[in-house]
């Protein structure tokens, strides 16, 4: 078939399959069979009376269902979704349910990351994470706070002091003393104990490292303590966290760990202390008098000041005895549903394992969520070879291919220049950018769903919002424009219900990458080829007179190499004299509010806890004038201000449960004409199935045999759901000059992306395709891309110097992908016992550069085609000189013509006579005879 | 010389017509003109001309056949020297990167006479008029995997003139930086033979490229294929260093014309022309036995420059 009836095939499959596809929304369970996890308690707060009765009267009991999402093969970073309801209605709301200030809420569920699980006994409230000193330590100057009224606690747990380190340094005694002090130290994974403690910014205790806070670059806490509605229900979402993210609760696949969550439901108090054996002391020794009991009953017994769903305000203290703060207490403690996690292996499972060196392999941030769940499964699979995913910018690790420094790169795009040896492109798999974003509605809650179309996402990138008030006056070119897209009209008529604000910096630009990778290339083809877009980059206003940025008018997007700093203007006076830090090293200010991130993870991280990348704080202060005069990020943005947009992949979103905008991909609606919502016009979102309808999209070029994509393709009206974002990934391998070690494992993991029960599985185990991938696969419409993957299998085995072509003949998974034989041979030739080319070296080959070692001149090797099956015999090639094999003759022939006769014309008479003489003496010779 | 009419000599027995008087004419005198002065040179020229063409090809088999073995001889000498000192401090290179025209070691083959040839780094013909070369882009020879040696067969001392008479099991005998090492010949092929097996693991194998002399008529002087001896150690080569990249440039059996050979041998061919007219000069206008003195070393030796490099553009395995 060719490739014209190729692509009318696809274009007809995707079509169909658009028509009956269902766009996913929900990114959630729907049903109750989609939950991981569900379990439930009844919690019970009861009280002892002072004659030792319970007091029926004020029992309360709450039964409470938790659903938990995920609870298996977890990574890093990974939200999951827990869900309750039956629970006590939440009081004294604060916006961030993960803030220090969070746990002092009346009656919340709290929900962490504890290491050990409830079936072994191994869970205890000290192995829990929480981020911050208060939440770990309980000083009061009273003689009874609530937790020594617990009537389940044990007689130990209520002391004046309890869990105190045995020595208290003498830091401490700069810190004044409590009149009892509960401590809850973190018990590290590694035995150390952090008690925390009083302050810890005096230094008397240290806490856990990674309780530094947001400022210092560490992960905001994912204890959450979450609010019930006044049904009883709620849910949040939580990132669980491996080693990798903190060391201290030390979670991964060999250490196990559990999700608890613990409803709220106070103290029940047995302040008479009729549950223990000797009476409770003060904390000079004497027993607690009848008055402090009374009024250790009394607070204990409180139930809340707040009614259910009132917010908090600072004129109203909430009750201890029913406050989130004291989830670890017995009668909380109780009541916990402990669901057990396990965890996918990371890669740092490689580095002790295996004693082969694994293969670097270089480029593509697309690439980023594959690589992360394969390398565990190559680094420990024995047929498989260990490999490393260098991330960095496409174009380089390309380079690095050309001059021999990688062996392998991922990368999107073609390399600008052509390679001068032969590097088969092999297509790995497709993905996609998508824009993240974190944006609060105006009931302060994050929108689920965004729309924006290329014109919008221009005027991000352009730097053409002012973002502060001094920029826009002083600045001509964006005198008419809002100051943040907030603001826009534009934005405002395709996302209503959005929050406007002028304050905040971070939507006036998008977080991008700071290389110039082919996944902002992606995101500027977008742009330059949608018609509304190339018209306002060009010069002409929006509807409502917003103008580019005269750094970037008339300019092509694409053509500026992934640099979108290009504006100049730096900060009046009257800016830095409010600003120390920037005074001291002015730059130019939308620069600072664009701030490229270094890595994608950055980015993403960002995304996922709202934290704005402007990078215009400043925290100067004459203490530390040194340390202090560096401009720093804003950071987290608080609830009801969270506006921050970023370029991620479509992997990362879904591994992290990033909110991603819908592109627009065709409009309807009259140029230069002002709208008021998103009528005729179609917004796709990235889902598995936007994507598989957009690989109809997908071309081959034949000069750099790198599939592209025709964005005009996916304007049209039969790609209405198509997803304008898609970026078709490869893997650039030479087949020429590669140790045949490094060839066998690139073509295996190849072989292994193709390979449907592996790596063509769509799975969120270790080794399958994550989401937000397609498989090449025929039914997502990518038949030819496998195709040409398994031909460049083969010519990547055999280092065949030559690159195959689109339209040679396919080869069989099972001809080129079977390892157990040396080299691939599809068809056993007529000679079985010539040599191989390639016999693969044993899997334990010495790490050193194995030479190639095919055809004799490094030049002249016999050419191979793109199929295998001639590939059984390297016949020696030669060359032939015609020079050599004619040419002394021939020259020795003209220097006796020459000679003879130029001695002829130069003395004929001379030579006349000598030949007379010679026959008169030969005749006088014979005569004489 | 006085010619009768009748065309015959006029007798010179007894010398009486010199010594008598005016012998007086009896036939009648040949009265047309001498031959004409535009068409004797012309001729002479021509003459000339093919006459010095004739020399010069002598000239050239001469060089490329005999003289160039001198040139040979004493780059040898010279790179001997050099790679002595060399692999006695150690200082031998092991691994790319490596100057062209550096000595690498020496091969010896006893069979066919080598002994002890140097080796250089690179595979171009102003190396190959040093001594056999070491191909770019495989691994230094005593190394594992495989390595390319290219060589002469029939001028600048023809080094590998008998290489593709080896027979198997020959030695190849190389000392490099590495060490000595004693390669056995697995055999001889050329165009369309199968190419050897894979190395197993620690094996190096030396590859000598040569051009091979076809049979028939002047076959001695008809290089016109390459011909590939593959030489095997076993075991224990060394490990292999770096390797550099091919070089395009180093050609077999085609010509390669690069730039700067050809500025250097328009400057040579200018030198030999001012000596000439000097020579020439120096013939009409002073004494022509010291031109002979000065003039015949200066014309050999500015002739000898300009030949060798005009036989770098020579394919390189001639």
């Amino acid at each position: 078939m060719t490739r014209r009836a190729w692509s009318h095939a696809l274009l007809g499959t995707a079509v169909v399959a658009a028509g009956l596809a269902v766009v996913q929304v929900a990114t959630t369970p729907a049903t109750a069979a989609d939950w991981a996890f569900t379990g439930s308690v009844t919690a019970t707060r009861q009280h002892v009376n002072q004659d030792g009765g319970i007091d029926e009267a004020s029992k309360t009991s709450n039964t409470v269902h938790v659903r938990v999402s995920d609870i298996k093969d977890l990574r890093g970073r990974q939200e999951v979704q827990v869900e309750w309801d039956g629970a006590h209605p939440t009081g004294g709301v604060v916006p961030d349910p993960t803030s220090a200030a969070a746990k002092d809420q009346e009656y919340p569920v709290v929900v962490l990351q504890c290491r050990g699980v409830d079936s072994k006994a191994t869970l205890a409230p000290e192995n829990c994470w929480t981020q911050t000193a208060p939440e770990r330590y309980f000083a009061s100057s009273s003689q009874t706070p609530v937790w020594r009224s617990d009537a389940y606690a044990t007689e130990a747990d209520r002391a004046p002091t309890v869990g105190a380190p045995a020595k208290l340094p003498a830091a401490c005694d700069a810190v004044s003393q409590p009149v009892t002090a509960r401590w809850l130290p973190l018990q590290g994974a590694d035995g150390e104990t952090y008690y925390g403690g009083p302050d810890p910014a005096v230094g008397c205790v240290g806490s856990a490292p990674e309780s530094t806070d947001l400022s210092d670059g560490g992960l905001p806490s994912n204890t959450t303590y979450g609010v019930s509605d006044n049904d009883g229900k709620g849910r949040v979402s939580f990132p669980v966290w491996t080693a990798s993210e903190n060391a201290s609760i030390g979670c991964s696949a060999t250490v196990s760990c559990s999700l608890v969550v613990v409803p709220i439901v106070g103290m029940s108090c047995d302040a008479w202390g009729n549950n223990l054996v000797a009476p409770q002391t003060r904390s000079n020794g004497t027993p607690l008098t009848e008055a402090n009991k009374a009024s250790a009953d009394a607070s204990c017994r409180s139930t809340g000041v707040y009614a259910p769903g009132e917010t908090r305000d600072s004129t109203r203290a909430a009750d201890q005895a029913v406050r989130g703060a004291y989830w670890w207490s017995a009668s909380n403690w109780r009541n916990r549903v402990a669901v057990p996690l396990t965890f996918a292996p990371t890669g740092d499972s490689c580095s002790a394992t295996g004693d082969q060196q694994p293969i670097d392999i270089g480029g593509s941030v697309v690439l980023n969520e594959l690589t992360a769940s394969w390398r565990p499964t190559f680094c420990t699979t024995d047929s498989l070879a260990p490999f490393n995913h260098v991330q960095q910018a496409d174009f380089f690790a390309l380079d690095q291919v050309e001059d021999g420094t990688l062996s392998a790169a991922f990368a999107s795009n073609a390399r600008e220049k052509k390679f001068t040896r032969p590097v088969v492109p092999a297509p790995v798999t497709v993905g996609g950018f998508a824009i993240a974003f974190s944006i609060d509605d105006t009931s302060k809650n994050l929108k689920q769903s965004l729309n924006l179309n290329a014109r919008l996402v221009a005027k991000l990138i352009t730097q053409s919002y002012p973002a502060a008030t001094f920029v826009r006056d002083a600045r001509a070119d964006l005198r008419s424009n809002p100051l943040n897209m907030s603001l826009d009209p534009e934005f405002r008529a395709l996302n209503p219900g959005v929050i406007s604000d002028g304050d905040i910096e971070s939507a006036a630009a998008m977080q991008l990458l700071s290389d110039k990778t082919d996944l902002t290339t992606a995101l500027t083809a977008w742009i330059d080829a949608d018609p509304e877009a190339r018209a306002w980059i060009s010069g002409v206003p929006d509807p409502w007179g917003m103008t580019i940025n005269a750094n970037y008018r008339g300019k092509n997007l694409s053509s500026l190499d992934g640099n979108f700093l290009r504006d100049t203007f730096e900060a009046p006076a009257s800016f830095r004299a409010a600003n120390q830090c920037y005074a001291r090293a002015p730059s130019p200010y939308l620069n600072l509010v664009a701030n490229p991130q270094t890595n994608l993870a950055a980015v993403t991280l960002n995304l996922q806890y709202g934290s704005s990348s402007v990078l215009t704080a400043c925290n100067y202060t004459t203490d530390d004038p040194i340390a202090s005069l560096a401009l720093k990020k804003v950071g987290r943005e608080s609830i009801g201000k969270r506006f921050v947009l970023g370029l991620v992949t479509v992997s990362a979103a879904k591994r992290y449960n990033l909110r991603t905008a819908s592109l627009q991909t065709s409009s309807k609606v009259v140029d230069g004409q002002r709208f008021t919502d998103a009528t005729d016009r179609t917004f796709v979102a990235p889902t598995t199935e936007s994507l598989k309808a957009a690989t109809s999209a997908l071309s081959f070029n034949d000069y750099s045999d790198v599939w592209t994509v025709d964005q005009s393709a996916l304007r049209s009206e039969g790609s209405r759901d198509a997803y304008p974002g898609i970026v078709t990934t490869y893997m650039a391998v030479p087949t020429d000059g590669l140790s045949d070690g490094d060839a066998q494992a690139l073509a295996k993991l190849l072989c292994y992306a193709v390979d449907d029960k592996r790596g063509a599985r769509q799975g969120d185990g270790n080794g399958f395709l994550p989401a937000g991938y397609l498989a090449l696969t025929d039914d997502n419409g990518l038949g030819s891309q496998r195709a040409y993957a398994l031909k460049a299998v083969s010519a990547i085995r055999n280092q065949t110097k030559s690159v195959p072509t689109l339209t040679s003949d396919d080869v069989s998974y099972d001809a080129v992908c079977d390892f157990s034989v040396g080299a691939a041979e599809p068809s056993p030739g007529s000679t079985p016992t010539a040599a191989v080319p390639t016999v693969a070296t044993p899997a334990a080959a010495p790490a050193v550069v194995a030479p190639v070692d095919v055809a004799p001149a490094v030049a002249d090797a016999v050419p191979q085609a793109s199929s295998v099956s001639s590939a059984d015999v390297v016949l020696t090639s030669g060359e032939h000189s015609m020079l050599g094999s004619i040419g002394a003759p021939l020259l020795l022939l003209l220097a006796i013509l020459a000679g003879m006769g130029g001695s002829a014309l130069r003395w004929p008479t001379e030579l006349r006579a000598a030949a007379l003489r010679a026959r008169s003496t030969v005749a006088e010779r014979l005569r004489k005879a | 010389m006085t010619v009768t009419e009748d065309g015959s000599e006029r007798p010179q027995g007894d010398g009486a017509g010199l010594r008598g008087g005016t012998v007086v004419h009896a036939g009648e005198v040949d009265g047309s003109p001498p031959p004409r002065r535009d068409r004797e040179p012309a001729r002479l020229a021509t003459a000339q001309g093919l006459q010095a063409l004739a020399l010069l090809i002598v000239w050239i088999f001469a060089y490329l056949g005999f003289l160039s073995g001198f040139e040979h001889a004493h780059h040898q000498s010279a790179l001997y020297d050099d790679v002595r000192t060399q692999l006695a401090l150690g200082e031998a290179p092991t691994g790319a990167p490596i100057e062209p025209g550096t000595a690498l070691g020496v091969v010896s083959i006893p069979s066919i006479g080598l002994d002890n040839e140097v080796f250089v780094e690179g595979t171009r013909n102003e190396q190959l008029q040093m001594g056999p070369g070491h191909v770019y882009g495989s691994v230094l020879p005593g190394q594992q995997g495989t390595s390319f040696l290219a060589g002469r067969s029939l001028t600048f001392g023809a080094p590998f003139r008998h290489v593709a008479d080896l027979k198997k099991g020959s030695v190849v005998r190389v000392t490099t930086a590495n060490g000595t090492f004693s390669y056995r010949v697995e055999g001889v092929r050329r165009q369309g033979d199968p190419a050897p097996a894979a190395l197993p693991a620690g094996a190096g194998r030396l590859t000598l490229v040569t051009s091979h002399r076809d049979g028939g008529p002047l076959g001695a002087v008809r290089p016109s294929d390459t011909v590939y001896v593959d030489a095997l150690v076993p075991q224990g080569a060394a490990t292999a260093g770096a390797v550099g990249t091919v070089d395009p440039g180093a050609t077999y059996l085609s010509a390669h014309v690069d730039t700067a050979t050809l500025a250097q041998l328009v400057l040579s061919l200018q030198m030999f022309g001012v000596v000439v007219v000097a020579c020439a000069w120096g013939w009409n206008r002073w004494n022509r036995v010291a031109v002979w003195i000065v003039g015949t070393p200066a014309v050999i030796a500015s002739l000898w420059v300009a030949t060798s490099l005009a036989s770098r553009l020579l394919p390189g395995l001639f």
